[in-house]
């Protein structure tokens, strides 16, 4: 028979996270300026480690 | 059914080499000094990130259903796009860290995408998911693409274009569209985790959910046995390189094991009528008219209206959009990587969002929920409540051991479990 978790919870008080999530930084399209939007051919020229993509073979 | 998705994001900086940094492994580094890291590789929302080949990787949370399964993975996207801002903010000031969801790099180097469905271990492998699954697999990116330039030609779909085999065990090069890997992070017994590697990293909600619903409803219908006569390809990996390559759905083309030539909208059209017959609740049956829709769509050729729903359809509109205003011979291609930009600030995509030309299917409210907390329904609620409960020593998808003082292990086999008491979720 499955046994069910019975004790209190005794968790060790964890450590003060230093970051806290801030959702205003990436949900806030009001501060995009539009007009700025400018391609970039250097990181659009990045060369990227091959992971698991596969390759086409004939 | 529950399900998931995996991706392998690519960050880029200036900085990056031998003398500078990797923010893949950075931005890991910060996610687990914050108060979003759980335990392990594992986030608060029962999603895993971890590096993986060079990239850094985020496997959603167990779902169970299309629509969540978009929810989540926006979040992990969302994370992944908070981490970056904070290492510019901390690291590199003026010069940007770029974060990319696509599939390929434009020397063609290539990195996945893949889907995980939780399927029955009744069904006969490989042979019912090779009769039943392989047209549907090689036959849905006409709707799933998310469209990239490989090898200077624009395609479709990057992974279908990838994709050398019927059926493989290969993630790196020969990949099938059936993939084997049987790694069920449940009880094996019952269920096996489909891991399917043929799909694109995809911006789009609406394409992301699309995906889902038909490739999870084609397997349950495989589950209920309710699939008969599907039509046999002659070749499923020929007419995927041609049609891959072809915008023109009239040109598209599938040759059928009878002789017979038909378009791959009239296999979609096949599965679209089986999956009637399951549509119970409110969202199936808006999700069964809209794949309704994009099929009539891409039969008519109404472009412009179905790049709201298909992204290879509004990655091309955008690449041709640059081209108008920019000349150059790399242009194309910056537009076509820079599309798949997860920063809201540099994003194609999300600039094209914003303008209404794109069509949602959630909000910006549901996942900065799912940002911060699990599915309710599945076993990752379970995992974050153990978690918030016991000191972890050692945590995996279905199990994890507590150190209250006797190192205790909790097998959690049943991925539909959310509490204890589930005969799968068992302490000793």
């Amino acid at each position: 028979m499955p046994q069910q978790v019975e004790e209190k919870p005794k968790k060790r008080k964890k450590s003060e996270k230093k970051l806290e999530f801030e959702a205003g930084k990436v949900f806030t399209p009001g501060e995009v300026k539009e007009e700025d939007f400018e391609l970039d051919l250097e990181s659009a020229r990045f060369r990227a480690q091959k992971g698991q993509g596969g390759d086409r073979r004939a | 059914m529950v399900q998931g998705t995996e991706h392998e994001y690519t960050l880029y900086c200036r900085k990056m080499g031998t003398m500078g940094f990797d923010p893949h492994m950075m931005a890991l580094d910060l996610l687990r000094e914050s108060d979003l890291h759980l335990a392990g590789e594992f986030v608060t929302n029962g999603s895993r990130v971890y590096y993986d080949v060079g990239h850094f990787e985020v496997s959603t949370a167990e779902t169970t259903n299309f629509h969540d399964v978009v929810i989540w993975e926006k979040a992990g996207e969302k994370i992944l796009d908070w981490l970056r801002r904070i290492m510019e903010e901390k690291y590199t000031g003026d010069m940007k860290i770029h974060a990319f969801k696509n599939n390929t790099s434009p020397d063609g180097t290539s990195y996945g995408s893949h889907e995980n469905y939780c399927v029955s271990r009744d069904v006969p492998f490989p042979g019912q998911f090779i009769r039943d699954l392989v047209p549907h697999l090689a036959t849905r990116f006409i709707y799933t693409g998310a469209g990239d330039i490989v090898r200077g030609k624009y395609v479709l779909s990057p992974m279908a274009f990838l994709t050398s085999q019927i059926i493989s065990g290969e993630t790196m090069h020969d990949t099938g569209i059936l993939n084997t890997r049987d790694e069920p992070h449940a009880d094996g017994r019952l269920w096996r985790r489909l891991h399917v590697i043929v799909g694109d990293a995809l911006m789009n909600e609406t394409a992301i959910m699309l995906r889902h619903f038909t490739t999870s409803g084609v397997l349950q219908l495989m589950e209920d046995d309710k699939l008969d006569h599907v039509p046999r390809l002659k070749d499923p990996i020929r007419d995927l390189w041609h049609n891959v390559e072809i915008r023109n759905p009239e040109q598209w083309k599938v040759e059928l094991e009878d002789g017979r030539t038909v378009s791959p909208i009239d296999i979609q059209r096949y599965y679209l009528e089986k999956l009637e017959t399951i549509a119970e609740d409110d969202w199936e049956r808006r999700a069964l008219r809209l794949f309704e829709h994009v099929l009539d769509g891409l039969e008519n050729r109404r472009s412009k209206e179905l790049a709201h729903q298909i992204e290879w359809l509004d990655r091309w509109f955008a690449i041709q959009e640059a081209e108008e205003k920019k000349a150059g011979p790399d242009v194309a291609m910056m537009a076509c990587k820079q599309y798949s930009e997860i920063g809201a600030e540099r994003s194609l995509f999300y600039k094209r969002q914003r303008a209404g030309l794109v069509d949602r299917i959630t909000d910006d409210d549901a996942i900065k929920k799912a940002i911060q907390e699990p599915p309710k329904d599945t076993r990752a609620a379970l995992r974050r409540e153990l978690c918030d409960t016991f000191n972890i020593e050692m945590i995996d998808w279905s199990m994890l051991i507590v150190n209250d003082g006797t190192r205790r292990r909790i097998d959690l086999l049943d991925p539909y479990a959310t509490k204890m008491e589930a005969p799968y979720a068992t302490a000793s």
